[in-house]
């Protein structure tokens, strides 16, 4: 596991200057969102505190002011978006990199949606599906994927059916080191009744029954799954991160989803880019998953399954 | 009809129902702790399939150990004839247990036993048994309590005396299972 001085030391030589090159792309780009935005919401403004005076030529001006700045913030979103691919470039893709040189990491993949939904955590029909910051790699001998991931439903409101997003985290699954048949699933929550058709497995942790629910094809196998040291890795899981997470296991893999309220690893606009903070932030993000391996011993190998 | 009746009739209604269900639930529970039991059973048989496998394997190596094997094989026979009440059952596993132990303890005297892929293998199935029967022990304790709770709470607990249910007895860790075995020490 590489140090927090190695963190500090890769900031100092390489990211710092990296973020300190992009400094004039954000203030540029922070200028002309003030700018669009001053645009779009100034005549919007002026309609309503002059209605009563207003004529139709100018109502016409202010709306094709309005349209003038619209189409100048989309063309801003453009920028944006080549800043942020400089950014994951030429930090976040580093800071992967010193966690573990061989793992692999694309700013712009993420997990399928066929992953995600094989993991069968969220009973919901997925309207849109969409995500980034995939890592691929393998810790010792289990081989894993993580990204973060945007996915909704629909829901109806009244008459229209809305997009609602159901999971916004990251989400990741690994190779589990026992080999199961049947489904075992872990929620955040107390009080689901029913969880699909599954058995309520009740634990003998008191503690993990305080925090997590847990349902099952089987309740032999899904203690199988959860042994007393399986519990305790959820706990410490759920005190290192205090986000709502689930986890299912389910043919040869453990997913495990964690809800966090934030767009993560994308860089700042609005305030100074160049600081150390965000950047432990983000490594810290990053090694979630070696937490999980090492928490679930899932490189434990003495079972049947290699 | 007058309004006396009715009542009384209703709260007789009321007062079946409520006896029909807790009756249900009870006999629900009841018949839960028989499956885990059931499921513990079938784990344990998944051992004693294991055992002469396990023994034939080491016993080429294991010179020192005659005794302890033997009396592994002799358990096992036991527990295989069948005819045996549940409590007989968790004794003789419990001894079986131990005795497994006691040859994986000693095991490690014997390097070249350890480098035996046919013995790394067996003992890879094993860990997975061990880890089954632990799973099945724990799934049967959750059965007793739910079971043992609903025949000591009040009300169940008046149907429950009536029905001659009495609270089952969980397994717990044997002091054998919780020192360090002494292989030899387990059969004098």
């Amino acid at each position: 596991m590489k140090t927090s001085v190695e963190l500090i030391s890769l900031y100092e030589n390489q990211l710092k200057p990296a973020l300190e090159s992009y400094e004039d792309d954000r203030k540029e780009l922070k200028k002309k969102y003030i700018i669009g935005l001053t645009g779009v919401l100034v005549p919007i403004a002026a309609l309503f505190i002059f209605k009563k005076d207003i004529t139709i030529p100018t109502i016409v001006g202010i709306f094709s002011v309005v349209a003038i700045f619209i189409y100048f913030l989309i063309q801003v979103d453009k920028d944006k978006k080549i800043y942020i691919m400089k950014f994951k470039e030429g930090v976040v893709k580093h800071v992967v990199k010193l966690i573990n040189p061989d793992w692999k990491y694309n700013s712009e993949d993420m997990i399928s949606q066929s992953d995600f939904m094989a993991s069968n955590i969220f009973p919901n029909k997925i309207s849109k599906y969409k995500g980034d910051d995939l890592v691929t790699g393998v810790i010792d001998k289990t081989d894993f994927q993580f990204s973060e991931l945007e996915v909704k439903d629909e829901v109806k409101r009244g008459d229209k059916t809305e997009d609602r997003i159901f999971f916004s985290g990251l989400f990741a699954h690994a190779d589990f080191n026992k080999e199961i048949q049947g489904e075992t699933y872990v929620l955040p929550e107390r009080g689901v009744k029913k969880y699909r058709d599954l058995e309520l497995i009740k634990l003998e942790n008191p503690e993990f029954e305080k925090y997590f629910m847990a349902f099952g094809t089987d309740q032999i196998e899904s203690r199988y799954v959860l042994t007393p040291t399986m519990m305790e890795a959820m706990m410490s899981i759920k005190k290192k991160y205090p986000n709502p997470v689930y986890f299912s296991f389910k043919g040869s893999r453990v997913y495990l989803a964690m809800s966090f309220g934030l767009d993560l690893f994308e860089p700042k606009i609005f305030t100074n880019g160049v600081n150390f903070q965000d950047v432990e932030l983000m490594s810290s993000q990053f090694r979630i998953i070696e937490t999980i391996v090492h928490e679930m011993n899932l490189n434990t190998r003495i079972w049947t399954k290699d | 009809m007058s309004t006396t009746t009715i009542i009384i009739l209703v709260a007789l209604v009321f007062f079946a129902v409520a006896i029909l269900s807790m009756y249900n639930g009870l006999i629900r529970k009841k018949n839960e702790v028989q499956n885990a039991f059931g499921g513990m059973d079938v784990q344990l048989k998944k051992r004693y399939d294991l055992i002469p496998n396990l023994i034939s394997t080491v016993k080429q190596y294991m010179t020192h150990e005659k005794d302890l094997l033997s009396k592994v094989t002799e358990l096992r026979t036991q527990a295989m004839s069948g005819k045996m009440s549940n409590d007989q059952k968790v004794d003789l596993d419990n001894q079986i247990t131990g005795a497994m132990k006691g040859i994986m303890v000693a095991v490690e005297s014997y390097p070249d036993l350890k480098a035996n892929t046919n013995f790394l293998n067996l003992q890879r199935t094993m860990n997975e048994v061990e880890s089954q029967i632990s799973a099945s022990r724990r799934a049967y304790n959750a059965a007793v309590t739910d079971f043992n709770n609903g025949v000591q709470i009040f009300p169940n607990s008046i149907i429950a005396g009536m029905m001659k249910l009495t609270a089952k007895k969980v397994f717990e860790i044997q002091e054998v299972e919780r020192e360090n075995v002494d292989a030899e020490a387990l059969f004098i």
